[in-house]
C-alpha cells in the first residue's frame, strides 16, 4: 500500500496527474480491499454496477388494467449463462445446430462469464421506454 | 460469500379469495445440505461411470450450478396484476 501511495505522489510531483486525480487515487489506495473491489465494479462512470433487470408494463387504466412488474437479479442471468459450461460438448453441438436452424447466430461455448459481465456493465445505461396510448412498457437496469 | 435466499413470499388474489404463503427457506438449508451430502457418493460414482460419455462432468457440476442458481434467486420479484387478480412472488 505504501508503494502505491509513493507512486501516486511521484506522479503528482512529476505533474503527470492533477491534485484532484491524486486525491482520488489516494482515497482508493487507502480503502480496504473489499471497498476497492466495489469501486472497480462501479465502473468508470462512477455508477454502481447494475444489480437488477426491471421490466414494468402498465396496460392502460381502469378496473381491467394489467400491470406487470418484474425484477430479475443480474446474478440469475449470469448463473443461467454458466449452464453452457456445464453441458457436455455433444449436447452443446446439438443446441447450436438447432439455434442455427432457427437462424439464431449464437454459439453456446462462445458465451463466457467475462463477456457477460462486460455486457451487464454496459447495460447500466439501458432504458427502453415505450408509450402507446395508455400502454407503457419500461425496461431498465438498476 | 454467497448465501442462499431465506424467505419466499407468494401471494395470489382474485375477486373473492386471497392466499398468502411465506416460506422460510432458511429452514430447508440444513435438510437439503444433509440430502446432498448423503447422495454425494452415489453422484461421484455415477459421474465416474458416465465420464467417458461426457455426461459425468455435467453430473458433477450440476449440483454446484443448481446451488448458484438458487442463491441467485435472491432479489427476484414478480408482480402481475390483471383486473381484480394478482400474483406476487418475491424471494428474499
Amino acid at each position: 500500500m505504501m508503494e502505491n501511495r509513493r507512486q501516486v505522489l511521484d506522479m503528482l510531483a512529476q505533474s503527470k496527474i492533477t491534485a484532484d486525480e491524486a486525491e482520488r487515487l489516494l482515497s482508493l489506495v487507502d480503502q480496504p480491499p473489499e471497498a476497492a473491489a466495489g469501486s472497480r465494479e462501479a465502473g468508470e462512470s462512477g455508477k454502481p454496477a447494475p444489480k437488477y433487470l426491471r421490466v414494468v408494463i402498465n396496460d392502460g387504466g381502469g378496473s381491467h388494467s394489467e400491470h406487470v412488474n418484474i425484477r430479475v437479479p443480474m446474478g440469475l442471468i449470469r448463473a443461467g449463462v454458466k449452464l453452457a459450461s456445464v453441458l457436455p460438448s455433444n449436447a452443446t453441438e446439438k443446441i447450436n445446430e438447432r439455434l442455427k436452424e432457427n437462424r439464431i447466430p449464437l454459439e453456446l461455448e462462445k458465451i463466457k462469464a467475462g463477456d457477460l459481465d462486460e455486457l451487464v456493465n454496459s447495460l447500466s445505461e439501458l432504458e427502453v421506454d415505450i408509450h402507446d396510448g395508455d400502454e407503457k412498457i419500461r425496461i431498465y437496469v438498476e | 460469500m454467497i448465501w442462499p435466499p431465506s424467505l419466499l413470499v407468494f401471494r395470489v388474489r382474485n375477486e373473492t379469495k386471497g392466499f398468502q404463503l411465506r416460506l422460510p427457506l432458511f429452514l430447508i438449508w440444513q435438510p437439503l445440505a444433509l440430502v446432498a451430502l448423503a447422495f454425494s457418493p452415489l453422484v461421484f460414482l455415477l459421474a465416474l461411470l458416465l465420464w467417458p460419455t461426457g455426461w459425468g462432468r455435467t453430473l458433477l457440476l450440476t449440483g454446484p450450478w443448481f446451488f448458484r442458481m438458487f442463491c441467485a434467486l435472491q432479489g427476484l420479484a414478480v408482480d402481475v396484476e390483471g383486473g381484480t387478480s394478482r400474483i406476487f412472488i418475491m424471494v428474499r
